[in-house]
């Protein structure tokens, strides 16, 4: 409970702080529509806005005629900004006309409250109905369809019409897009004879309000400068981009029975079976006229370099007391605001007693330092000598020269050669310390004096023969040498495993020597090896000694393991076969034997799929 | 810098002259190279490329003769195939200073120079570790971790003890193993699949579509460093650092 009652004085604060500024907010109504062109049967959306206020109500538009107008809704906004607040409300309408022409809605004007509404005008035309749908249009035709000339265009605008040479003329290319899908905008492009290269920088984005219509601003910013002196036409700027238009899939018959389109020529399925198709489209604006007049003659100053615009001039050097030969960093900063690609080096005065290496230039926004190395090659040079810098002051109209120095220097001789004394250190006297090196310029290094390491140009050892056989000959071999060595593993561990191998391998060798055997027609001996392959098969199989297995105790274990009763009863018989024919002495036939073995492949056969 | 038209005479002679010393007898690579050597201490820096090219023609190629060639060619004022050269140098040393401070010297001339990209964390991880290595010595690392896995695995096959021993030897193999391997694999993709060019001439207009008289997007400077995307009718389709695509005449562009 305490913890609503603190939430509620909270929020009667915040209302009773913002409230009354809200309502000294500045009250203003607008009116805006989405698009200016509709055709026969298409709608518009028209926005009512009055700011400063929330609680207007919907104002009633009354009937104008040949515009069928529908209300929509109430939309608000309240932003805080700085403490500023500001609150709106939104009221939206379809209109739609009902004939051609051209209709004016506005100006508005709204008692409320004893206050004073009164808006702008705004214009729509109704144009004739489409004669294909956009579905069945060809791009160019869809894009003619569309209007693009008033939905998206580019406008180009020079911040002076009229600029010395040299003078940075500030340019700006906008684009306006009104409620359309616009991709892959390049930047502008724009024929710039006699003018220096542009280059634009990162686009800003905003929305502004043309003729009651909202548009989505690219503004595109840029400086160049005139070259020579003439009256140039500047432009059109041009802009590629790619244009995504609506294109509605094919319905079926059924959808258009069952759903019919809305009375405001939309339907339900058009959101669903809406897909986009690109266009390329390029854009010009309209061109620009500059007149690009020549620096004057008159009073110019003999050190004047081009420099166009409003700079200062700051000017130091160190160190200041040194030897002769040490580096003296001279830095010329030039800030200000102008052109500074015209802007070169101040001259100095005279530079005798000096040794003088390249400068190093460095420009920024609004800055342009050079970092000049000065070396006294005597000491008799005792400053930094003067630097003046020219420019033409576009504000003044005249020229202008800052001049900076001369720096007082105090130049020392180099230590003289000390006689001839015994190397080794003197107690308390310690040596001199090096002088400071510094990089006075910038060169490649020398040469290699030897080739180093030959390749066979193209030829690159991964890639040949050799190296796929070193790479895959040792992994082929160590698969091999895993396999082989988990087979020998699961044969000393796995039982029943080794039990299976063992038998294949007997029963293999046993039906090879019966197939042998079958030729000689020696009865005895084909049924010794039938009863040993047998005997064997089944004792690796039921893990028995093989030497234990008898007609008996196979049975009982194949009874026991459940094994098929009309393979049971095979092994039965044959084992009695064995018996009867090693035994008994008496004579079988050939065919008899045949069918013993093929009786014994089938036991075989039958075991093999089996798993015991 | 002297006027491109005596530089673009000079590359050309070169080419022409190469092209002869093709013809001719293969003579030892050595002696064209210290007679390239001695040419370039004369300053006759034409007749020093003249020879280094020679070289290159007779079927051999070395990190150092690619240096020499550049340096040659800076001194000529062809800023453009002096980087292609030692950016083709730092493909077989990578690790040469000389080279390093040459070419960063040589990239400091081209105008409007390459915006740096940057590289996600473990490519730059991959590159600090391996940076001073060329694509063989790379492969031939991987090469000898891969047989040295093969063979600790062998041996832990054949002696069970063995793995539950020197586990943490295994595990330290496979992790520089697959380290270097993707480090072969961010280099051969960059070297080999990915194909970067070298602007070599002075002011290159790029165009939206591979013909003459098509709109300009943008221009390119000697030296600046492009990615090659597919090359047509004499036209090439080229890539800015900032991913910026337009296509530009093919004798423009030479790949590295």
């Amino acid at each position: 409970m305490k913890r609503y009652i603190k939430i509620l004085t909270l929020a009667y604060l915040i209302v009773s702080i913002i409230a009354p500024r809200a309502h000294a907010a500045e009250k203003k109504f607008e009116v805006s529509l989405d698009r200016n062109r509709v055709a026969i049967g298409e709608k518009a959306q028209l926005g009512l806005a009055f700011y400063g206020t929330q609680s207007m109500p919907a104002p009633d538009l009354g009937n104008i005629d040949g515009l069928d107008i529908k209300y929509i809704g109430p939309s608000t906004m309240m932003t805080v900004i700085n403490g500023q607040v500001s609150s709106s409300i939104t009221h939206m309408y379809y209109v739609q006309p009902l004939k051609l022409g051209k209709f004016q809605l506005g100006p508005f004007t709204f008692k409320y409250k004893g206050d004073d509404y009164a808006s702008n005008m705004v214009s729509l035309e109704a144009v004739e109905e489409r004669v294909a749908p956009m579905a069945q249009a060809s791009g160019a035709n869809m894009l003619q369809q569309m209007n693009m000339g008033d939905r998206i265009y580019l406008t180009l605008f020079v911040d002076k019409p009229a600029a010395y040479v040299n003078e940075l003329i500030p340019v700006t290319v906008k684009l306006y897009v009104n409620r359309l899908n616009v991709s892959d905008i390049q930047l502008p492009t724009f024929d710039q004879e006699g003018f220096s290269k542009v280059e634009f920088k990162e686009p800003k984005q905003y929305r502004e309000r043309v003729a009651g219509m909202l548009f989505d601003v690219l503004e595109f910013k840029t400086s160049i400068f005139g070259t020579k002196p003439g009256d140039y036409r500047l432009g059109p700027a041009k802009i590629k981009c790619s244009v995504m238009v609506p294109r509605a899939a094919s319905r079926g018959p059924m959808a258009d029975d069952f759903f019919p389109n809305d009375p405001y020529g939309g339907s339900m399925f058009d959101d669903f079976f809406t897909r986009f198709e690109r266009y390329p489209l390029e854009l010009k604006s309209q061109d620009a006229q500059i007149v690009v007049s020549p620096i004057p003659e008159q009073a110019r100053p003999s050190g004047f370099t081009g420099a166009v615009g409003d700079y200062q001039f700051i000017f130091t050097a160190s160190p200041t007391k040194i030897k002769i030969g040490d580096p003296i960093t001279v830095r010329m900063d030039i800030n200000g605001t102008g052109n500074f690609n015209t802007v070169l080096m101040p001259n100095f005065d005279n530079t005798s007693g000096f040794k003088t290496y390249e400068p190093q230039v460095k420009t920024e926004d609004n800055h342009k330092s050079f970092t000049q190395v000065l070396i006294p090659e005597t000491d008799t040079v005792t400053q930094v000598p003067r630097a003046a810098f020219s420019y033409f002051d576009i504000n003044a109209r005249e020229f202008k020269t800052i001049t900076q120095g001369p720096i007082p220097l105090q130049v020392e001789k180099g230590k003289e050669e000390a006689p001839s004394q015994v190397i080794g250190p003197t107690p308390g006297v310690q040596p001199p310390a090096p002088a400071k090196e510094a990089d006075l310029g910038r060169d490649i290094i020398y040469i290699k004096e030897s080739p180093g390491i030959w390749f066979k140009k193209g030829k690159v050892y991964y890639k040949t023969g050799a190296f796929f056989t070193i790479i895959s000959a040792p992994l082929m071999f160590l698969i091999a040498y895993y396999v082989v060595q988990r087979r020998r593993t699961r044969l000393k561990s796995d039982t029943a495993y080794s039990g299976r191998i063992m038998a294949f391998r007997s029963s293999k060798k046993g039906l090879k020597d019966l197939s042998r055997q079958l030729k000689t027609e020696d009865p005895k001996i084909f049924y010794e090896t039938l009863f040993n392959t047998l005997q064997n098969y089944l004792g690796y199989r039921l893990h028995i000694p093989p030497a234990g297995v008898t007609a008996n105790t196979a049975v009982e274990c194949l009874v026991s393991k459940e094994i098929d009763p009309a393979i049971v009863s095979k092994v039965k018989r044959l084992f009695e076969a064995c018996d009867t024919a090693r035994f008994a002495f008496l004579h079988v036939g050939d065919m008899k034997m045949r069918d013993d073995k093929k009786e014994l492949e089938d036991i075989l056969k039958y075991f093999e799929r089996k798993k015991l | 810098m002297k006027r491109p038209g005596i530089i673009l005479a000079s590359v050309l002679a070169v080419l022409i002259t190469a092209a002869s010393y093709a013809e001719e007898k293969k003579a030892d690579p050595y002696q064209l190279f210290y007679t390239a050597n001695h040419n370039y201490e004369s300053r006759d820096y034409l007749k020093a490329v003249e020879g280094y090219v020679a070289i290159l023609e007779s079927g051999l190629e070395s990190g150092n003769l690619y240096y020499n060639i550049g340096n040659g060619f800076l001194k000529m004022g062809s800023l453009g195939h002096a980087i292609l050269c030692y950016e083709r140098a730092k493909r077989l040393i990578p690790h040469d200073s000389d080279l390093k401070a040459n070419l960063s010297y040589a990239r400091s001339l081209v105008e409007s120079a390459n915006t740096e990209t940057q590289g996600n964390f473990i490519l730059n991880a991959l590159d600090a570790i391996f940076g001073l290595y060329s694509l063989r010595a790379i492969i031939f690392s991987a090469t000898i971790l891969y047989l040295l896995l093969l063979l600790l695995i062998g041996l832990f096959i054949a002696k069970p003890f063995f793995a539950r021993r020197f586990r943490a030897v295994l595990v330290l193999v496979v992790a520089l193993f697959i380290l270097n391997l993707s480090a072969v694999a961010a280099r051969y993709f960059d070297e080999r699949i990915l194909k970067h060019g070298i602007v070599v001439q002075k002011e290159v207009e790029c165009k939206y579509e591979p013909i003459e008289k098509s709109t300009t997007y943008y221009t390119l400077h000697e030296g600046r460093e492009v990615l090659i995307l597919n090359t047509r009718n004499g036209w090439r389709q080229v890539r800015r650092p900032d991913g910026k695509i337009s296509w530009v005449k093919k004798e423009a562009v030479e790949e590295i």
